[in-house]
């Protein structure tokens, strides 16, 4: 979106970070104080799942609003890093049940992450070379494989029964269990959501980033122009899966209890709804889509049987009207001033 | 031996059910290009309406048979009128249609659970007296055998539909080469319009034949369409015949794995073989062109 | 003569038993404008792909200063030197002017992905340095005034000048161009030879298919016609225009 105007430019986007980041720290801050507004624990949940849910539709745009790839399998992602940091980290499953020995909470997150990019690139590998409905069928397998290991190796996972206790996360001393204080854990999500949402917009402005693009807007010219397509496909994969492992990681360690249903196919779709509700290919739309399809899931609880359908509505209506997402509204409502869309909705 | 054919039959009952999936997914991958998620909660839709008419009504099972495929025929066709056109005409990406698939997929299975509820419901047997036939030593269920004939007949009858037809060569024609079929009069729109109506209803057939074993369950399409797709895969998607021979080969498999291995492996084995072929071999057992 | 740039060696495709180039021979000089002719059908973007990298030849060798080519991937191959553009206009739609560009530098900026995170200094001062040399580069194609217009919203003629300065941006030893002057008006076409000859007068020899034989006759230094997939004739425009087996394949109704 190349408009002029203050909040368009580089500066007034700094801008407009800086006071995202500065309400983001001190409201929740206000209402532990009962200044203004009042406390509330479970808001400081939402706050977190809004958090990490943003780590997690960032990913999947990285992929699918950058480089054009499609996944109908992160929950499988979001599985391996959750299950992968209780099986370092906890001490009568996986690593501590085999050695005795485990990771502390943070180190074993990230692990996890890496594991998860790891299994990203293999499964991008086939991937790359697909024709794309055969990359969204792929990805689908894999998320029921995903989630069959974790139901049926009862040995390493405890089946469907789950892990209760997964350790707190411990950090230079501090504990941030929210057993004790939401607060901090909401703090510790904000910190890597903010490393995560600047690592993505420098990713995005790099050579790598327009390499990215190139992909996603015309693959034999970005072939033409010097891109290793199957290898930035690769790489692309790798990037998202690490995203979407870590948000795993901080999900689990947070709620204190893993189980598969968490990850079934369904958790993917609502993943994808998040991402095309709030807008992919830039960076404000997967924030929104996080928190506005959140809220409404947490709000809609007593609406629980018809969530599912809510969200398949919902994916429908957007695909159908508004592929931009809500975070292409304006330019959707502006359309006649401003013709060119950046999204990747029309091609 | 009275074991091995009995899950002989067995395996060839689920193979001809995903079979009748994976033929509507080869026809709709060949007619527009496409691949249709919906499927599988086509089939679990169909065997609701069946069992509505049959199981709550009480009407003829061959009745209820005739209306739920010819109801499921129109659902068919609606959808790739108010959606899959309507994207297709505003030119949005690919993956955008595939997407679409899946969000009605979902609007069609969170419907059957609010209409028919998240139970588990008992299909009435389709014959009355004794279920089962002695072939030798070994009583098979007369659903099963239904089941097998039923899907051979549709099979033979898609052949003969397609090859002998009028119609038929119209649809073939326009799934080669849209713009020369459209020149040489083919309404394009309307046979690929039918396309989808056909494998809605061949999905719905396969609904009903295997709702007597497997009951009318809201996420019974969840647990077969992936296996659907390994046929598809395997026999090579968008080849009709491919089609049959891999959703067999997937309905054996599975059947075998279950019986012989384990059957909490016999789900990790049919995916993992797909997920093999596709990397290895993505043209299938029968050579179809995976894209242009 | 000068020296070689581009040697094809008894190059040969074969699509289901059709052979679509056959046994085709010719070689490019450094600094010259070589010309690609032929009727429809007759081989020459296949040709183009084939050196490019975008196919991979049956049988025969393409080699660049000395180095064989051949069976690369198009990337590969764009990095040894070779940019080109393509027929059917492919361009990066919903990127600017200047974006495009940037991405025609690919192969020849260095950073990756760790860089590109940390934003390290090294990664900004090339970055700098890759939109200066965009800017450079429009200026010198007659683009700058619309460096950061989105290339979709261009004319049609000014897409096909997008294509040459993306391609040339990255210092291509050769530039290859499949029918630039198609879609353009005389006076674009005008001004499109006059670029040729000035990235030419750069010291980057240019290969181009064109049909507009006005256009091919006034600008290349040496032509090679093509027809069925076979080398018919090879020589100046004068030459070539003289040749009897070329007017038969131009005139004689290629049927």
């Amino acid at each position: 979106m190349k408009e002029q105007g203050f909040f368009q430019s580089k500066k007034g986007k700094t801008v407009i970070a800086v006071v995202a980041i500065a309400l983001a720290i001190i409201i929740p801050l206000m209402m532990d104080n009962n200044i203004i507004f009042t406390q509330n624990k479970y808001f400081y949940v939402l706050l977190c799942l809004i958090g990490i849910y943003t780590i997690v539709t960032s990913g999947l745009d990285i992929l699918f609003g950058y480089t054009g790839q499609i996944s109908f399998g992160h929950a499988g992602f979001f599985c391996i890093g959750a299950y992968g940091s209780v099986l370092l980290s906890h001490t009568q499953w996986g690593l501590g049940k085999a050695t005795g020995y485990v990771l502390t909470p943070i180190l074993s997150i990230f692990i996890a992450a890496c594991i998860a990019a790891a299994v990203g690139a293999l499964l991008a590998i086939p991937a790359s070379k697909l024709v794309f409905h055969f990359l969204s069928m792929l990805t689908i397998a894999f998320n029921q494989i995903v989630y069959l290991i974790a139901n049926n190796f009862s040995w390493l996972t405890n089946g469907s029964i789950g892990i209760t206790s997964v350790p707190a996360v411990t950090l230079f001393g501090i504990s941030f269990a929210t057993t004790t204080s939401k607060l901090k854990y909401y703090y510790l999500v904000l910190f890597f959501v903010v490393v995560f949402l600047l690592v993505k917009t420098h990713i995005v402005n790099s050579r790598v980033g327009r390499g990215l693009i190139a992909i996603r807007e015309n693959p034999t010219a970005a072939n033409g122009c010097g891109v290793n397509v199957a290898k930035y496909k690769i790489m692309s994969f790798a990037i998202s899966a690490f995203y979407v492992g870590f948000a795993g990681g901080l999900y689990v360690h947070m709620i204190g209890f893993i189980s598969p249903d968490t990850f079934v196919q369904n958790t993917s779709v609502i993943f994808i709804t998040m991402l095309l509700f709030g807008g992919s290919g830039n960076l404000v739309g997967p924030i929104l889509g996080a928190a506005v399809i959140t809220i409404i899931q947490e709000g809609l609880q007593f609406l629980a049987d018809y969530r599912m359908l809510i969200y398949g509505i919902v994916l429908l209506l957007i695909i159908l009207f508004q592929p931009q997402g809500i975070a292409g509204l304006g330019n959707t409502i502006s359309g006649a001033v401003s013709k060119r869309k950046r999204g990747a909705a029309n091609g | 031996m009275s074991t091995f054919i009995s899950l002989l039959i067995g395996g060839l009952v689920l193979g001809c059910t995903y079979g009748m999936l994976s033929l509507g997914l080869s026809l709709i991958y060949q007619a527009s290009g496409f691949m249709n998620f919906t499927q599988a909660n086509l089939l679990m839709f169909g065997a609701f309406v069946c069992y509505q008419f049959f199981g709550v009504w009480g009407l003829p099972f061959v009745i209820s048979l005739i209306l739920s495929v010819a109801i499921m025929f129109g659902v068919g066709c609606l959808i790739e009128r108010l959606v899959i056109r309507r994207l297709v005409e505003k030119h949005a990406k690919n993956v955008y249609v595939v997407l679409s698939t899946i969000a009605i997929s979902i609007i069609i299975e969170n419907l059957a659970m609010l209409i028919w509820n998240s139970r588990q419901h008992y299909f009435p047997s389709i014959f009355s007296g004794s279920s089962s036939v002695k072939i030798g030593s070994v009583s098979v269920g007369k659903e099963s055998l239904l089941c097998i004939v039923v899907a051979l007949v549709a099979m033979v009858a898609l052949h003969f539909f397609l090859n002998k037809t009028k119609f038929g060569t119209a649809m073939r024609a326009a799934a080669m080469n849209k713009t020369a079929a459209s020149c040489m009069g083919i309404n394009v729109n309307r046979t690929i319009s039918m396309t989808y109506g056909i494998a809605a209803a061949l999905a719905c057939l396969g609904g009903i034949l295997i709702a007597p074993k497997m009951t009318a369950y809201y996420q019974v399409g969840n647990q077969i369409s992936m296996k659907s797709f390994a046929g598809a895969v395997i026999g090579g998607y968008g080849n009709i015949y491919g089609a049959i021979v891999g959703a067999l080969f997937v309905g054996l498999l599975e059947t075998f794995v279950g019986a012989y291995i384990s059957s909490a492996y016999k789900e990790l084995i049919v995916y993992g073989v797909m997920i093999v072929f596709m990397i290895v071999k993505p043209s299938g057992l029968f050579n179809a062109k995976v894209y242009e | 003569m000068g020296e070689k740039l581009l040697e094809v060696k008894d190059l040969t495709i074969n699509f289901s038993g059709l052979k679509a180039v056959d046994t085709l021979n010719f070689s490019i000089d450094k600094g010259e404008i070589f010309g690609l002719i032929g009727p429809n059908g007759a081989g020459k973007t296949t040709t183009f792909n084939m050196i490019s990298g975008a196919l991979k030849p049956t049988s025969g060798e393409v080699w660049l200063n000395g180095q064989r080519i051949d069976g690369n991937y198009m990337y590969q191959t764009n990095k040894l030197g070779i940019a080109r553009t393509y027929q059917n206009i492919n361009l990066f739609r919903s990127m600017t002017v200047l974006e495009n560009l940037l991405v025609g530098q690919h192969c020849r900026l260095t950073c990756g992905l760790a860089p590109a995170i940390l934003r390290t200094p090294r990664e900004r001062k090339e970055e700098a340095a890759a939109v200066e040399k965009a800017k450079e580069t429009l200026e010198f194609c007659g683009l700058h005034e619309k460096i950061d217009v989105y290339s979709n919203s261009l004319s049609y003629g000014e897409q096909r000048i997008l294509e040459i300065a993306r391609a040339l941006v990255s210092d291509p030893y050769l530039i290859i161009l499949d029918e630039p002057a198609a879609g353009m008006n005389p006076t674009e076409k005008n001004s499109l030879a006059d670029l040729v000859q000035r990235i030419r007068a750069k010291g980057v020899t240019v290969l181009l298919v064109e049909h507009d034989m006005k256009f091919v006759m006034g600008i290349t230094d040496r032509i090679c016609v093509l027809n069925y997939g076979k080398r018919i004739a090879l020589g100046t425009p004068a030459e070539v225009q003289a040749n009897p087996e070329v007017i038969e394949a131009y005139l004689g109704g290629g049927d």
